[in-house]
């Protein structure tokens, strides 16, 4: 697949998947980047083989970089927001960073519930 | 031998998360009384004892909870050990849902292999999202995690096998996937991790052509939001004597596929 049809794909994704455009999916350059900065790049000509080699991996490999950077972003945009479990205690979003911070078991299984989003974004993007 | 039309429900509620659940399954509960005989173990009633007598006196072919769980057990009232692996020959021949965390894991299979004629549950952890604790349906993020939930018990009530209830369940997860892969609320990835994780982890085990009730259609009715119900007296309904007092909705009410 060229370039040019992995960013009409990733164009695709992000235009029928807004809520995934800013989720940190894959590391570049040492950095967890989104789909929509992701496109960027591929735009501007900047990182493409990282990027590419990335789309081709997109959830294979749990990251705990990414998830990190999610609930970073989610604890400084929406504090109050909880997330519950019959099985986990209840967690603002800063504590579940603080789990994934530690690499505790709770934080392992955040990593996991992130491991089967990217799976559905990889899903979603029919195969880059 | 199970009967058919009989259920057992367990609800513990006691700290935010169960609280959360067991107001989501009161409007399972209220539609499930319309056409089944049910014995609610609500609260502090949610204990082994309580389930295993209820179980062993009523015989019902359903038994429907929710309550932490692990890959081993299944709890009620603060954390009592309700069913557990290599304990749970009471459920022989019957149709089990448990909502619940990672139970689909081990102590599933573990009732198919005492008997047990189906099972449904959660492999992993059975989560949500709510932006204030409350009523989980009455919530924009936490509404999503539940309605897949009671869509899978209304199909079993109106009759459907195990099978179609588990699929119609599976609809509603990727309905409400659809839903909030659209949105640009910025909680919408979170929202989504916890329907993607649910909706992956529910399994179902056992007898696919299981059913719990006689098939019938489906009952168009309110179902009540147990959150807001206030006492109204029936004559101000009726225009009748007042005998009763019944619980009414005057706000929040829904049919129950008005959603999706």
């Amino acid at each position: 697949m060229s370039v040019q049809e992995k960013i009409a794909r990733l164009s695709a994704f992000i235009r029928e998947n807004p809520a995934l455009a800013n989720v940190p999916f894959m590391t570049v350059a040492g950095r967890p980047v989104s789909p929509a900065e992701a496109l960027a790049m591929l735009q501007s000509g900047r990182n493409i083989h990282e990027v590419v080699m990335g789309l081709s991996r997109l959830g294979i490999d749990p990251d705990w970089e990414l998830v990190e950077e999610f609930y970073r972003r989610l604890a400084a945009a929406r504090p109050d927001v909880k997330i519950y479990g019959l099985g986990l205690p209840p967690m603002s979003p800063m504590e579940a960073l603080q789990h994934i911070r530690a690499r505790d078991e709770i934080g392992r299984q955040l990593l996991e519930m992130y491991s089967r989003m990217l799976a559905y974004m990889r899903e979603r993007m029919g195969g880059l | 031998m199970p009967r058919m039309g009989v259920a057992t429900c367990i609800r513990p509620s006691f700290d935010d998360a169960t609280r959360a659940a067991s107001t989501a399954l009161e409007r399972a509960l209220s539609y499930m009384r319309l056409k089944m005989d049910v014995s609610d173990l609500s609260g502090e009633r949610a204990t082994r004892s309580n389930t295993v007598a209820d179980i062993n006196s009523r015989d019902p072919l359903f038994v429907l909870g929710e309550g932490h769980g692990s890959p081993s057990n299944f709890t009620g009232h603060n954390k009592e050990i309700i069913f557990q692996v290599c304990d749970c020959s009471e459920l022989k021949g019957r149709v089990v849902y448990l909502v619940s965390c990672e139970a689909g894991d081990q102590l599933g299979p573990d009732m198919i292999r005492k008997g047990a004629r189906a099972f449904i549950g959660y492999k992993k952890p059975f989560v949500w999202a709510m932006a204030a604790i409350g009523d989980p349906l009455a919530d924009p993020y936490g509404k999503g995690a539940f309605e897949p939930v009671l869509e899978l018990i209304y199909r079993l009530v109106d009759g459907r096998t195990a099978g179609e209830a588990y699929n119609a369940s599976m609809d509603k997860w990727n309905q409400w996937i659809n839903h909030w892969s659209r949105s640009t609320d910025p909680v919408a990835p979170l929202v989504l991790q916890t329907l993607i994780n649910n909706r992956d982890c529910q399994v179902l085990l056992g007898d696919q052509n299981a059913t719990i009730a006689a098939p019938a259609p489906a009952i168009p009715v309110p179902i009540p939001a147990p959150a807001m119900a206030i006492q109204v007296p029936l004559s101000m309904i009726l225009g009748l004597v007042p005998i009763a007092a019944v619980a009414a909705v005057i706000a929040g009410n829904e049919l129950r596929r008005i959603s999706f």
